[in-house]
């Protein structure tokens, strides 16, 4: 039987998402082995052109060269995958939206150069059929991932808050404890709480859990008189604290 | 007059993607330009106006091979800034953290992205089959440096632990003894590598060139010291950006670094590192470069291989030596928290050895303590040039040998400086965008 075909791609991104791959030294080879990489800029030489079973889409959209990429990758994947917090729901570079174009007007002499109407995660460019968020994506969620979409069978990711973790990890709670703002609330689980178990509040990288509530998380925040001015919480809390409702954040379209 | 266009795209094996055009006439090189392909993402705009706390985890984002570089040269700049002086313990852990990724950016680079090249596979998934051995040790070697930056940092890419003034967790003792030992045991191995990479045959590429790297007394420069040119040059992270200017070259759309005075380019990276510190190798690995032969110093960008072959065993044996001596401090945890730092304006920089060499960050922050303006120059920012004219240097003789081969010796010479172009470019982008109108008139000039 012919090894599935798996391809990656990569938007605007720090390319630390595909580099989780390459971090999984234990099981590269195993993954090799299974698994052909067929276009992978990172790892080989020579990069096939598609059909693929399974597209991995790593960054944003920020120009029309990136969606002219992802459109073609669309045409050519049997499922694409966006993977990290870039690629499901535009994760850094929407700080463009938030920073506010006087800002960009001071630090480049040519902004109208760099359009800020492009910018867009991969699931509002094309359909996507499964979201794997994190900054970076977590390794052993994105290898059980294709895992189970290459056995054709959906794979099932934390939907709750990072809150969930640190109880059963018996991690002191940074918000009720410590009187920092942690994002945990409304975050969604998967890192086993990474950052609060190692002694710093969670800055939202894995995107909003199911029913996150921000207004009421920032409201928290005030009757604890905890100062928490969202740009001040890390790179995705202003998003973050903005969501209200289920997001696409796992499942997406669902395959 | 029949002009031969070359186009090498895209380069793969680099983090980003670039494309080289090369335009020839019956032997000479008439233009060349490396492309870059990283779409913006305009970290200085949206820098600008966040509050200094927010700042480390924003610019890990700008890599994600070397996160624990910009985190630490960030946090180093903020503090200077901010007056804050961190414990001799927390500067001992960071130089823990940057070693740890020496060794998985060196690892990945000598076996797994260059070391396919000499042994003539494609690339690493070929030497998989055919050098099982060879990918094996390397990617436990990479492990091994992953395991440090975990240790340390929480996790591999974008460490979560370093902050302005400390760290707000730090490994046991039980754990750093494990770690050492492992660290030391590694050692053996990677001396052997060196022996083995420096008797891969390398190309000559010799020119009169710059090379440039911090150095400091005692140790091999990581996280401190002078930024030194064979030159002669010699100055401090304040007084780095007096020394080194950035200039848009018509032939290219990239932004290139030269020298103020002089106007010349310069490196930086392993090489460079070597022949600025090879006086202050930890005995280790300076015995693995006597074994080796490498004469120094030495401007041939094929001889990086050997030199990160070298550094690995620098890295393994000055990674243990922190284990050990943190593994001894009694109370770590309380040792390396986080100085309480003020909200306050002031002007602060940076320079650090990152796996490519020298990186530089700067911050000058309002009286609210948020980023007025930052300037950040990666690495690969400042070898775009010197690549370049290496390119030029080194491939007319290979222009009558099709094109096959002019591309794999082109790539060869790129890799060799590990060009992290997904980082070099951050501060490129609004050039490539304006020279995209004119591409092909440059070009065709
Ligand atoms: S999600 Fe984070 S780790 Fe992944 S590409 Fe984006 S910035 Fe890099």
């Amino acid at each position: 039987m012919a090894r599935p075909r798996l391809a990656v791609l990569k938007l605007a991104s720090c390319s630390g998402c595909q580099l989780e791959l390459l971090n999984a030294e234990a099981t590269l080879l195993d993954l090799v082995s299974a698994v052909d990489l067929a276009s992978f800029p990172m790892a080989r030489s020579r990069l096939e052109e598609g059909p693929f079973d399974v597209v991995l889409v790593e960054g944003a959209v920020v120009s029309h060269r990136e969606e002219a990429a992802l459109e073609q990758a669309r045409r050519v994947a049997g499922l694409l995958v966006a993977v990290g917090a870039c690629a499901t729901w535009g994760g850094l570079v929407t700080w463009r939206r938030l920073a506010g174009e006087t800002a960009f007007a001071a630090a480049y002499p040519h902004p109208e150069l760099v359009p800020a109407g492009a910018i867009r995660a991969v699931g509002d460019a094309v359909p996507v059929d499964l979201a794997v968020g994190g900054c970076p994506a977590d390794r052993r969620e994105l290898l059980e991932a294709v895992g189970c979409l290459l056995v054709g069978r959906a794979p099932e990711l934390r939907s709750g808050p990072i809150c969930v973790e640190c109880r059963s990890r018996e991690v002191a709670c940074r918000l009720v404890s410590y009187g920092e703002p942690c994002l945990g609330p409304i975050t969604r689980a998967g890192c086993d709480a990474l950052c609060p178990s190692l002694g710093r509040p969670c800055n939202g990288c894995r995107g909003p859990a199911d029913d996150p509530n921000g207004p009421g998380l920032a409201e928290a925040f005030r009757r604890a008189r905890i100062d928490a001015e969202p740009d001040s919480l890390g790179p995705w809390a202003v998003e973050l604290m903005k969501s209200q409702s289920r997001r696409s954040c796992v499942g997406g379209d669902g395959p | 007059m029949k002009a031969r266009r070359i186009r090498v795209e895209p380069l793969t094996r680099v983090e980003g993607e670039g494309s080289l055009d090369i335009v020839a006439t019956r032997g000479h090189i008439k233009a060349l330009r490396l492309n870059i392909f990283e779409p913006p993402r305009l970290f200085q705009g949206f820098l600008v106006g966040r509050p200094w706390s927010a700042v480390p985890d924003l610019v890990a984002r700008i890599c994600g091979i070397c996160p624990m570089a910009h985190v630490i040269t960030s946090v180093q700049a903020l503090e200077d800034a901010l007056g804050v002086v961190p414990s001799p313990a927390t500067v001992t852990l960071r130089r823990l953290l940057a070693l740890g990724g020496w060794i998985q950016s060196h690892a990945l680079h000598v076996f797994l992205l260059a070391g396919p090249d000499f042994l003539g596979c494609d690339d690493a998934v070929e030497a998989a089959g055919r050098h099982p051995d060879w990918v094996q040790r390397g990617l436990a070697l990479k492990r091994l440096g992953n395991d440090v930056v975990v240790a340390v940092g929480g996790r591999e890419v974008h460490p979560v632990t370093a902050v302005v003034g400390g760290f707000t967790a730090a490994p046991d003792g039980a754990g750093l003894e494990a770690l050492a030992r492992r660290l030391e045991e590694a050692i053996e191995p990677a001396v052997e590598t060196v022996g083995e990479v420096a008797g891969f045959r390398r190309p000559a590429l010799d020119r009169a060139t710059t090379h440039a790297a911090l150095v400091d007394a005692g140790s091999y420069a990581v996280n401190t010291g002078r930024w030194t040119t064979t030159g002669g040059l010699r100055v401090t992270a304040r007084e780095y950006r007096k020394a080194v200017e950035e200039v848009q070259v018509p032939h290219s759309n990239a932004l290139h670094s030269r020298l103020r005075e002089g106007g010349g380019s310069f490196a930086v990276g392993p090489l460079p590192r070597l022949n600025l510190n090879a006086g202050r190798l930890g005995p280790e690995a300076r015995a693995a470069l006597e074994e080796s032969g490498l004469r120094l110093p030495s401007f041939n960008p094929f001889d990086s291989i050997v030199v990160r072959a070298v550094e690995l065993v620098e890295a393994l044996a000055g990674a243990a030596r922190c284990c050990r001596e943190l593994a001894g401090q009694p109370d770590l945890a309380r040792a390396v928290r986080p100085v309480e730092a003020p909200t306050r304006d002031g002007w602060g920089a940076s320079l650090t050895e990152a796996p490519r060499g020298t990186l530089y960050h700067a911050y000058e922050l309002d009286r609210e303590g948020r980023v007025a303006t930052a300037d950040i120059t990666p690495p690969t920012a400042q070898n775009l040039r010197h690549m370049e004219l290496d390119l030029w240097a080194h491939l007319p003789p290979l222009l009558a040998e099709g094109q096959e081969r002019l591309t794999r010796q082109a790539e060869m010479v790129i890799r060799s400086y590990d060009p992290c172009i997904s980082c070099a470019t951050h501060f490129l982008k609004l050039r490539l965008v304006e020279a995209a109108a004119d591409e092909e008139t440059a070009l065709h000039a």
